[in-house]
């Protein structure tokens, strides 16, 4: 359910395609007119030299090129080496940080005394995992998969100094949804943050057809006291039948914007367990989803418009 | 002070006086004067408009002609209720449309609520354009809803009659703003409105109403009266209401005892409550009804010329026609530096035999009711 970030944009991949060309043309010149240059020479060499001053262009020419070859070695080496020293002297600014550089450079040696080449291959399987999270997380995403401890950092973050509006996109393919213990905890968590006027909570539910049959007035019970319970604690909640997003698939996603520090996906499973919960402090991506946001209110009616038009069920 | 209200205010003392701690008390207070022995009623005939909280409520549901599914409730103080529907506005808006027509202290207080929650309130001015260029109803409507769409608010802030006797045309209002916006709350404030004006415009569009008893009902002892009861909203204004924390600013000991009492769960630990102004309001709320003086006071209000007047410099600066109240701010046509003090002002309109209100720039408020009482 990579569904507010789907696959990219096929704009963005032509863009990308194109760039990558670019940037192959330019790294291809240089080398292609020195080998031209040089072909030239020894042609021209050919023509109007005798055979040992040929074999001397040549020797010259490629004599020539060993230089460069061992200068360039040196260059990257020295310029690797700088760049480890500049990222250590900036890492040194953030106590934090640096903290764990440390640990982990002590790890990194102690990793690298080992000699057994089946705890290398192990552990570098392992390191190699880090690095990709390492990575993740410097983009400013952070992926919980298969467990529902995703839900202390939701809390972390509703109740996050600062944070005034959380919008949230609820994807209701099961009646069951947020029903089970942790996700009534996390209602429990907005009911009283949204009372005590620290937080303004506002929700969107994309409900499959299944449970709100066409025709139906109101959709199924449990959900519909679900969405009742929520209204009736001030939280502004409006509806839509999944079938209504039909032209608008990117709309259909399950996400919480956090103010506009934050975007949380959720992916559910058929009996609404967490799969994956990923969580970006990327701007740009916060931005698509209050976009998208917007768009899905379009769709939507609200539960109070609603109440006004329509009685509830005994 | 209307009559009825002044006879019940003067009886209740006397009852404090003599009968301190009667064991019939609860009883007159949740039931009204017929539950008394009739040894009381002998003795106390002025509190016989005091129908109990509940019949409080039902003569204020009447008196505005509001179903029975709107609920009234009765705070010491109109700013206390304006707290509560602040409240409730701020769980569902982020961005409150307001005008330059607000009361001051009552344009704060939402303002303050607007901050805490982390919302804003957008104020657009209206009142040189209503004075000055001649707005009618329809140009305030189309404005207002436009401004509304532009500046992407979702909710409503509008006094139904402004402290100068601009009357805004809520409902007209309203069906504009629901033509291209989404309108989440309508808060209105009706305490220049009350029993001065017909407030079917604010019933049929608000979702919380804040009026008074001292002013056009003729308490004199001010009682903040809220009503609300539009669909969308009742459940969480129920809600808020019961939820609302003690030491809050709108924490109101009045609203509690007698929210309390009505639904017969006094809880015994609640702060010590001033009644005196409940009595005079029944009072006052019988003689409204009597009289029917909201409508009296539009259709057989005191000519303008009959307004005695301090001297000629002094000429009534009126919205259009289809804006007017009972309410006629007058101007000083004096050069500005002449222009007096507002207590100078209310001095000289006193001494010509008129009771005004005096504001900075030579300006006077008049309130013309059905009787004229200058």
């Amino acid at each position: 359910m990579q569904l507010a970030v789907p696959d990219e944009p096929s704009y963005c991949r032509e863009m990308e395609k194109s760039n990558s060309t670019l940037h192959w043309i330019a790294w291809l010149t240089p080398p292609l007119g020195g080998t031209m240059a040089g072909c030239v020479t020894i042609l021209l060499a050919w023509m109007l030299l005798p055979t040992s001053g040929v074999v001397a262009i040549v020797g010259l020419l490629v004599s020539l090129l060993l230089g460069l070859v061992v200068a360039q070695t040196m260059r990257g080496r020295s310029a690797g080496m700088s760049s480890a020293l500049e990222a250590t002297l900036q890492l040194a600014g953030d106590r934090e940080v640096f903290d764990r550089y440390q640990r982990l450079s002590d790890s990194l040696l102690r990793i690298s005394q080992q000699r057994d080449s089946i705890f290398r291959e192990i552990a570098l399987e392992h390191l190699d995992d880090v690095v990709r999270r390492a990575g993740t997380v410097a983009e400013g995403t952070f992926v919980f998969e298969g467990t529902e401890t995703w839900r202390i950092v939701y809390e972390r973050l509703l109740r996050s100094p600062g944070l005034h509006l959380y919008r949230s996109v609820a994807w209701v393919k099961n009646a069951k949804y947020w029903q089970d213990e942790p996700g009534r905890k996390s209602m429990a968590v907005n009911f009283e943050l949204h009372e005590g006027e620290r937080l303004n909570i506002e929700r969107i539910a994309i409900i499959a057809d299944e449970l709100w049959q066409d025709g139906e007035v109101w959709p199924a019970e449990l959900l519909r006291q679900w969405l009742h319970e929520q209204h009736t604690r001030g939280i502004w909640i409006k509806f839509v039948r999944q079938s209504a997003l039909a032209n608008e698939p990117d709309l259909i996603a399950d996400i919480g914007i956090y103010g506009s520090r934050a975007l949380g996906i959720q992916e559910l499973d058929e009996q609404c367990r967490t799969v994956r919960f990923t969580l970006t402090f990327d701007f740009s991506s916060v931005a698509t989803a209050e976009e998208r946001w917007k768009r899905l209110a379009v769709y939507a009616e609200s539960f109070a418009g609603y109440l006004d038009r329509y009685d509830m069920p005994g | 002070m209307t009559p009825a209200a002044k006879d019940a205010q003067l009886d209740f003392v006397r009852l404090s006086a003599e009968e301190p701690s009667s064991l019939y008390f609860e009883q007159f207070l949740r039931d009204g004067f017929s539950a008394w022995p009739a040894f009381y009623q002998e003795r106390f005939p002025g509190l016989r408009t005091w129908t109990g909280v509940s019949g409080l409520k039902e003569s204020i549901r009447r008196l505005v002609n509001a179903g029975d599914d709107w609920q009234v409730l009765l705070a010491s103080r109109s700013l206390s209720l304006v707290y509560l529907a602040s409240s409730c506005m701020f769980r569902v808006c982020r961005n409150v449309l307001a005008t330059d027509l607000s009361w001051p202290t009552y344009e704060q207080a939402v303002e303050a609520k607007a901050r805490l929650t982390g919302n804003r309130i957008t104020t657009i001015p209206l009142r040189e354009h209503i004075l000055c260029r001649d707005w009618t109803a329809d140009d305030i409507a189309n404005y207002l809803g436009g401004a509304f769409a532009a500046h992407q608010c979702d909710g409503l802030f509008l006094p139904a009659v402004d402290h100068l006797g601009i009357r805004l045309p809520i409902r007209k209002i309203v069906e504009q703003i629901r033509e291209r916006s989404e309108l989440r709350f309508t808060f209105i404030d009706a305490a220049q409105a009350f029993c001065h004006v017909p407030l079917g415009d604010s019933l049929a569009a608000a979702d919380f109403i804040v009026a008074g008893s001292h002013k056009w009902m003729g308490a004199y002892l001010p009682t903040g009266i809220g009503l609300f009861g539009q669909r969308q909203t009742r459940e969480m204004v129920e809600r808020r209401m019961k939820g609302l924390r003690r030491m809050e600013p709108g924490d109101d000991p009045l609203l509690h005892f007698t929210e309390q009492l009505v639904a017969a769960e006094l809880d015994g630990h609640s702060e010590t409550a001033n009644l005196n102004s409940l009595f005079a309001c029944a009072g006052a709320a019988f003689h409204q009804l009597a009289t029917d003086s909201a409508a009296a006071a539009l259709q057989s209000g005191q000519s303008l010329a009959m307004v005695p007047r301090p001297s000629g410099d002094w000429i009534p600066r009126r919205p259009n026609a289809s804006l007017r109240s009972q309410i006629v701010l007058f101007e000083s046509q004096k050069s500005r530096s002449e222009r007096a003090c507002p207590e100078l002002i209310r001095r000289a309109w006193l001494d010509s035999g008129c009771i005004v209100t005096g504001y900075p720039g030579g300006r006077a408020r008049v309130s013309l009711p059905a009787k004229c009482a200058c």
